[in-house]
């Protein structure tokens, strides 16, 4: 049967070969023709992979990165780094590449069976001592990234939203984009203040310049990556007027055909010193839009252009891959949902605060419950309606627990009273503790009031004292 | 509670400003001849579109405003003709005429003076074609302006994704002039509010947005190129800034200065960028044949060619199939058939002419030619006439042979056989014998007669009359106005014509001056209309000039009879220096001039006397010294004093003694500065010649001091010598 080999060959993939088979059972039932097999077209070859970049060391949010990496801080009961993967899974991906700080990758390739998620996660662990940027880090798993897909998912691991990628993915497509930003609406966070000292919020903001109708990007500055004057590239084949926004977020979900990320991340690109994938990376493919195209034309375009212009019958695929640059189109996709990246510290508070209502919309499917059935609550403790409590909790008698996120295996010792506070895993808070508006990471072992405060360092709280608006860490030692 | 509502009725009157002395022009060859406004698009004349425009969007009253000159009468009465024709004419027109107005805000100053607009207002220029939806545009106007008080405009823009600019053969023979007529515009996107103007200068240009607009709103709406109608909803408080700023000529100037003084003013301007409907200016002759196209091709329906728009008869035969309208009493005469030439008329009759016309156009759109054509009444085409994108007034005729493409014939004009015609102008009652070809670009003035068998060049202007005849112009005609004769080999034998040289030198002095001035309104080097704009603006500088002359001098004399300080003087000086913004060499040169003024008229007679002068001198000595600082300053000194000369010559018996004293008693010019501004001639005006017999006596002694500078010579002696 030589169609079979053929075939099989051209597929790839066990999924291919399984299909085929059963394929030729239908055919050797129905008594097909032979020359049916080699009209068909097989699509069973994965055309997305995802790329989960979650080495990011948190560095405005440092209080809370000391001690755990950002990917895997809680939010309510889950870790970070839950999100996008389930925001994957959703889309029907099978598995995703993690890219994880050195050292922590069996703590991220168990977030999945924590979590209950089904997903593969193949994490590749990078070197954080040199400060990697994101686009560093694509360097380093380039080699991972498949032949055969087309397009590349990179999301951050600090994304937490109700979008589907589904719908993404087919913006994406149905635009016939090379790159395909995940935009939303920038919202300040709704529970303010955050714990610990008063911050100034973050200076300048990106500059997203999209048509205004079509949604194709134009122009992307980062914050800060600008003077008194921003100049727009002419854009002379329309006339569409341009929406240049202050206040849309980059969610750092980018879908990017895999030939030109490879372009941008080869060793002799012009892209090779840069480091991040969103501040310097994204603005350069969308800037070569509306660059003249560089005909340099190689033996493949020749090819090509023979092709098309003797044989009218070819039409290339829509899996042909042109290796030019020439016709870059970008576009934001316009999310007009929820859409946060927990990079700071408002941001994480104000994520984790909201978690009792915003986990049916971003984990969807996922059944994680805001009490769980392991957590032992005292029938005397008084816990209110919209707190989280996570597994194997502990909260006694005479406790006062209102609108609060206790992660898993948390202990509320009596006499305790909680309002609107985070307690992170495996903290315990001991009898007469009082605690507001306050994010605690470390066990209370004395009696204590805390109000807008963060703790990360337990040997910081000294009995019978009252904090306020205050970061408790432990102080980095000298040597 | 009746009379209430009455009340509010009263003053709810819409009201339009339609300027008919637009800031574009199309050249004296047309507009000597007709208005502009009255120069017909598609037979129809300009302003028509505009009036029932503004009837059909509910347009109460019409004030159409235009200068005095040889055409307005011809205003008045065609506005009078347009509402009498009608017997149920809902606007009210009204002709405003006056004495000196140069541009729009000179008109809205005066009609700010004559009190005649009450309310929000329609301003617009008299050129333009349009369909927009007014009474939506007005009423989101007044809808912003009860929620936001400082909003005191509405500009209205359009922005059609789809571009249909692309002219193939531009009738000025300039592509880029249609660029002039839109801004890039940046507005906040919730609200409208226009945060930058800019026309667009170049095709290219890449936008720059200044990143301080994000304080004002997160979020900006930029159109790139917007088609600008010159068409504003205005608030009873535009005419009254126009009449507080006397710098603002233009809406643009207006636009930049309500921008830049946001803060100060406490006024702001919205856009509205329409999508739907048709809005074109025929501001240029260029743009005339867009808009012509344009309409032939019913993209500004329901403004159709074959409905009069005064009458709203049906005047034209339309045949959609070929986009060509024809007059019934036009004939077509019937040609020899078999042609592979594409003919217009093929049949005595009418209709069959129609059908005719039908069937060659369809064989000519195989060759991707157009074919929109308007012919008017009483026309006579005859066979073997190819007429393509033309439009063809009434009473003409075009006899076998004819080509024209993109032809703008007016009425009662004949075109003998052979001619070919390609994008121009043909005035009334033009003869053109056999054979005469008209190039592209060409505007041929009424009464021209030409031919037979010439070319004319592209871009020429003809008249037929000498244009030195022609008041609007300059002296720069000296060659034609010598040949009172018209040049056969010109416009040939039988021909009478003269050419219209086109004003470059003007034009390039006033792209300088716009350069300069950094876009003052839209006054872009265009024909004629700008040269009026550059004297203009060439006055001003003059008129500044003055004024900060008679102020010095006044400063001058009255410090001279007050004996005030040098200090004061500097001070009062600088203050005017500021106020009018005078360059150091000009000041200079008017304070010298000004001090030896003062002597004269301080001693009362008109003849200036050495002792007067002399008296101011020393008066001013000290207020001289502060700006004579380095020896180009004493050069100037100089030639300043040379310049008083050539203005008043009496002053030059005292020049000897002016310079003597000034370098001998007041040490302000040194004697070597002297001599070597005496050997290189001076200032090398009319009056050195003079000078320099005058002050020989002076020139030889310092010659001679300076030979024998050792010798220390009497001071008195030479003083004796010199008086």
């Amino acid at each position: 049967m030589p169609a079979q080999s053929s075939l099989s060959e051209e597929c790839g993939g066990e999924n291919a070969a399984l299909l085929l088979l059963k394929f030729l059972k239908i055919r050797q039932e129905h008594k097909m023709c032979n020359c049916y097999i080699a009209s068909v077209e097989i699509k069973m070859r994965p055309e997305v992979q995802a790329v989960v970049l979650a080495a990011g060391p948190g560095m405005r949010m440092t209080a809370l990165t000391a001690t755990s990496p950002k990917c895997l801080l809680p939010l309510a009961t889950l870790p970070m780094l839950a999100f996008p993967l389930h925001l994957l899974q959703q889309a029907g991906l099978e598995e995703a590449t993690v890219v994880v700080a050195a050292g922590e990758e069996v703590r991220v390739s168990k977030v999945v069976e924590q979590c209950g998620l089904t997903i593969n996660v193949d994490s590749a662990p990078v070197n954080t001592s040199t400060d990697p940027g994101t686009a560093d880090s694509l360097r380093h798993i380039l080699h991972k990234i498949k032949r055969n897909v087309d397009d590349v998912v990179i999301v951050s691991s600090d994304l937490v939203t109700d979008v589907k990628l589904q719908d993404v993915l087919d913006f994406h497509r149905a635009h016939g984009s090379t790159l395909t930003a995940l935009t939303a609406p920038l919202t300040p966070p709704q529970h303010q203040p955050a714990p610990g000292p008063k911050t100034k919020p973050f200076t300048s903001s990106d500059v997203m310049v999209t048509e205004s109708e079509s949604g194709r990007l134009v122009l992307v500055v980062a914050g800060g990556d600008y003077d008194h004057t921003l100049t727009l590239p002419s854009v002379r084949s329309s006339k569409a007027p341009l929406l240049v926004s202050t206040s849309l977020l980059d969610a750092h979900l980018y879908i990017v055909k895999r030939s030109i990320l490879e372009q941008c991340l080869a060793k002799e690109s012009a892209c090779q010193d840069m480091g991040s994938f969103k501040a310097e990376i994204l603005p350069y493919i969308v800037s070569r839009q509306f660059q003249p195209q560089n005909k340099e034309a190689g033996p493949d375009e020749d090819f090509e252009s023979l092709v098309s212009q003797y044989n009218t019958s070819v039409v290339m695929s829509r899996h042909h891959t042109s290796a030019s640059f020439s016709s870059i189109t970008c576009y934001a996709y316009k999310h007009q949902g929820l859409c946060v990246r927990v990079n700071t510290i408002p941001t994480y508070w104000d994520i984790n605060r909201r978690m009792y209502s915003l986990i049916d919309k971003v984990l969807p499917g996922l059944s994680e419950p805001r009490r769980h059935p392991s957590a032992q609550i005292h029938e005397k403790a008084q816990v209110s309606e919209d707190s989280v409590v996570g597994a194997g909790t502990l909260v006694s008698e005479k406790t006062n627990i209102t609108s609060c996120v206790l992660a898993s295996h948390c202990r509320v010792d009596p006499m305790a009273r909680l309002s609107n506070s985070v307690l992170a895993h495996h903290t315990a808070i001991t009898s007469g503790c009082v605690v507001e508006n306050s994010l605690v990471r470390a066990s209370l072992n004395h009696k204590c009031v805390l109000k807008n405060c963060i703790v990360t360092d337990s040997s910081r709280i000294q009995e019978g004292k009252t904090y306020m608006n205050e970061i408790l860490e432990a102080t980095p030692e000298f040597v | 509670m009746a009379p209430k509502v009455e009340v509010h009725e009263e003053s709810s009157i819409l009201q339009a400003v339609i300027l008919t002395e637009c800031d574009i022009d199309y050249g004296t060859a047309i507009t000597h001849y007709n208005p502009k406004v009255l120069v017909p698009l598609a037979n129809t004349p300009l302003l028509d579109y505009t009036l029932a425009w503004l009837e059909r969007c509910g347009v109460d009253e019409v004030i159409v405003y235009c200068r005095t000159n040889t055409h307005t009468d011809k205003i008045k009465q065609h506005c009078k003709r347009f509402t009498s024709r009608r017997e149920d004419c809902g606007i009210k027109v009204m002709v405003v005429v006056s004495e000196d107005c140069l541009n729009l805000g000179d008109a809205m100053r005066d009609l700010y003076s004559k009190s005649l607009l009450k309310d929000d207002f329609i301003l617009l220029q008299g050129d333009l074609v349009a369909t927009l939806d007014l009474q939506d545009i007005v009423a989101k106007h007044k809808e912003n302006r009860l929620s936001d008080k400082s909003m005191i405009m509405t500009c209205v823009y359009v922005n059609k994704p789809t571009e249909t600019t692309t002219t193939t053969a531009a009738m000025e023979g300039e592509e880029e002039r249609g660029k002039e007529v839109t801004a890039t515009l940046v507005t906040a996107a919730d609200t409208g509010k226009l945060l930058l103007h800019r026309r667009t200068r170049s095709k290219s240009s890449k936008i720059s947005i200044p990143t301080e607009l994000f304080q004002a709103s997160s979020d900006l709406l930029t159109y790139p190129a917007a088609y600008d109608p010159s068409l504003a909803i205005c608030s009873e408080v535009v005419p009254s800034l126009f009449s507080d700023n006397f710098d603002y000529g233009s809406r643009d100037s207006l636009l930049r200065g309500v921008i830049e003084q946001e803060e100060l003013l406490g006024y702001s301007i919205r856009c509205q960028v329409v999508q739907d409907g048709y809005a074109c200016r025929a501001s240029t002759l260029q743009q005339y044949q867009r808009v012509s196209g344009e309409v032939m091709r019913r993209e500004a329906y329901p403004m159709v060619c074959e409905s009069s728009l005064t009458s709203h008869r049906i005047r034209y035969t339309y045949d959609p199939f070929t986009t060509t309208y024809w007059e019934p009493s036009a004939k077509f005469t019937k040609g020899n058939g078999g042609t592979s030439e594409v003919v217009v008329g093929a049949g005595t009759e009418v209709v069959d002419a129609g059908t005719v016309i039908i069937t060659c156009k369809l064989f000519q759109r195989g060759n991707g030619g157009t074919s929109e054509v308007v012919v008017g009444a009483g026309t006579e085409v005859d066979a073997g006439v190819l007429l393509t994108a033309s439009v063809v007034g009434d009473h003409c005729t075009l006899s076998d042979g004819v080509r024209a493409n993109a032809a703008f014939i007016m009425n009662n004009v004949h075109i003998k056989s052979g001619c070919k015609l390609d994008h121009c102008y043909i005035g009334d009652d033009v003869v053109l014998e056999e054979g005469v070809v008209v190039s592209s670009g060409c505007v041929v003035g009424p009464g021209v007669r030409l031919g037979p068998h010439v070319t004319i060049p592209p871009g020429t202007q003809l008249v037929s009359r000498p244009p030195s005849s022609t008041p609007d112009h300059h002296d720069d005609f000296d060659e034609t106005t010598r040949v009172k004769e018209a040049d056969p080999s010109i416009c040939g034998v039988k021909g009478k014509a003269f050419i219209l040289l086109p004003e470059e030198t003007n034009q390039d002095d006033d792209d300088d001056d716009e350069e300069s001035s950094d876009d003052d309104g839209r006054s872009s080097g265009q024909d004629d209309g700008d040269s009026e704009d550059a004297l203009m603006m060439m006055s001003d500088d003059e008129h500044s000039e003055n004024e900060f002359r008679r102020e010095v001098q006044e400063s001058l004399m009255n410090g001279m009879s007050k004996k005030s300080a040098a200090e004061n003087m500097v001070l009062e000086i600088n203050a005017s220096r500021h106020a009018y913004n005078v360059s150091m060499e000009d000041v200079l040169t008017t304070v010298t001039q000004g001090i030896l003024r003062a002597g004269q008229k301080q001693d009362g007679g008109t003849e200036p006397t050495w002792p007067g002068i002399n008296t101011a001198l020393k008066c001013f000595v000290d207020v001289l010294r502060n700006y004579v600082r380095k020896g180009r300053d004493q050069l100037l000194v100089l030639n300043a004093i040379e310049k008083l000369m050539v203005d008043s010559p009496e002053f030059l018996p005292a020049t000897q003694k002016i310079l003597f004293n000034l370098n001998q008693t007041f040490e302000i010019l040194e004697g070597e500065v002297i001599l070597h501004w005496y050997k290189k001639g001076g200032a090398g005006t009319t009056a050195f010649t003079t000078i320099k017999t005058s002050i020989a006596q002076f020139i030889e002694w310092l010659e001679k001091d300076s030979e024998d500078e050792e010798d220390s010579e009497d001071e008195e002696d030479s003083d004796e010598e010199c008086s």
